[in-house]
């Protein structure tokens, strides 16, 4: 099982720096020899750092996620990254970017990309990044319950192919704290 | 759901007759992979112009097959469509696969 105090030690260095892909490379390395045949799993890692204004990932497989801006911008952010415990001595990146008070990020799993529509075509990236947009003048923790909404009124049939996961992350106004 | 071709020159092409590589059909595609590298073949052309979508299960089977062969051969991809080639591009598999666009161009690069 991994816990919280996991990525605590894994995902911050000794003198407290964000190392994202630090953690995520301990769960390859670890999966990568429990694994058997061909399996292994994504996953998006993100610390913010509210001193320096910073958001600090690592993108392992995961689609990219969007980050809405204070003034409702939509972006899709990363370029990509090798999934956990698929390929041997995978190198993950560490990536940096500005999060400004106000600023949201939407994290999805590839089973909301894959969702099918009408006419058998797939949510895809910018499907995702219209919803992530459209439904950013909510509060955080409705955000999550109208994306889902809106994804399953579009889609024709009531249950997924795949798992549905969606995650919000709200930069608040304070500056004060540690990482979280 | 695989259609495989031996040329003289020793690769093989393997055609997959499936618009969609998902958790319902990736272990069938996992196995006849299998199938094919255990029976001999370890220079093989995957030709997924057919394929419309690959989810995560369906890419699993077919890195599979690239561990399968290691060092003894190569395996390739072409005739990749948007989605799957984005699919690649996201997981970094394009850095691992050499990829083509027709199989005339892998058997090309490879002879």
């Amino acid at each position: 099982m991994i816990s919280a105090e996991f990525f605590w030690q894994m995902a911050l260095s000794a003198s407290q720096c964000p190392r994202p892909e630090f953690a995520v490379e301990v769960l390859d390395r670890r999966f990568g020899q429990l694994s058997f045949e061909d399996s292994y799993f994504a996953m998006f890692l993100a610390l913010v750092d509210h001193h320096r204004h910073e958001l600090v990932y690592c993108q392992a497989g995961a689609p990219r996620p969007v980050l809405v801006t204070a003034d409702g911008t939509a972006n899709t952010v990363g370029d990509g990254g090798y999934p956990v415990g698929l390929m041997a001595a995978a190198v993950f990146d560490r990536v940096t970017m500005h999060f400004s008070p106000g600023d949201r990020l939407v994290v999805c799993s590839d089973g909301v990309l894959d969702a099918v529509g009408p006419g058998g075509t797939a949510l895809g990236e910018n499907g995702f990044q219209e919803l992530a947009r459209d439904t950013a003048s909510l509060p955080a923790d409705r955000q999550v319950a109208e994306i889902e909404r809106r994804l399953r009124d579009w889609a024709p049939t009531p249950d997924f192919a795949d798992d549905v996961s969606i995650i919000v992350l709200q930069r608040g106004d304070h500056a004060e704290g540690q990482n979280a | 759901m695989l259609k495989a071709k031996t040329l003289e020159n020793g690769l093989t092409i393997i055609a997959v007759n499936e618009p969609r590589l998902v958790a319902a059909n990736a272990p069938k595609l996992r196995e006849d992979l299998a199938g094919i590298i255990d029976a001999g073949n370890n220079r093989l052309i995957l030709d997924l112009s057919g394929v419309d979508f690959v989810d995560s299960s369906g890419l699993g089977a077919i890195v599979g097959a690239l561990k399968r062969i290691s060092v003894r051969g190569d395996l390739v991809v072409c005739g990749l469509g948007q989605s799957p080639a984005q699919l690649f591009r996201l997981t970094r598999m394009d850095k691992v696969f050499r990829i083509f666009g027709a199989a005339e161009d892998a058997v090309a690069a490879l002879s």
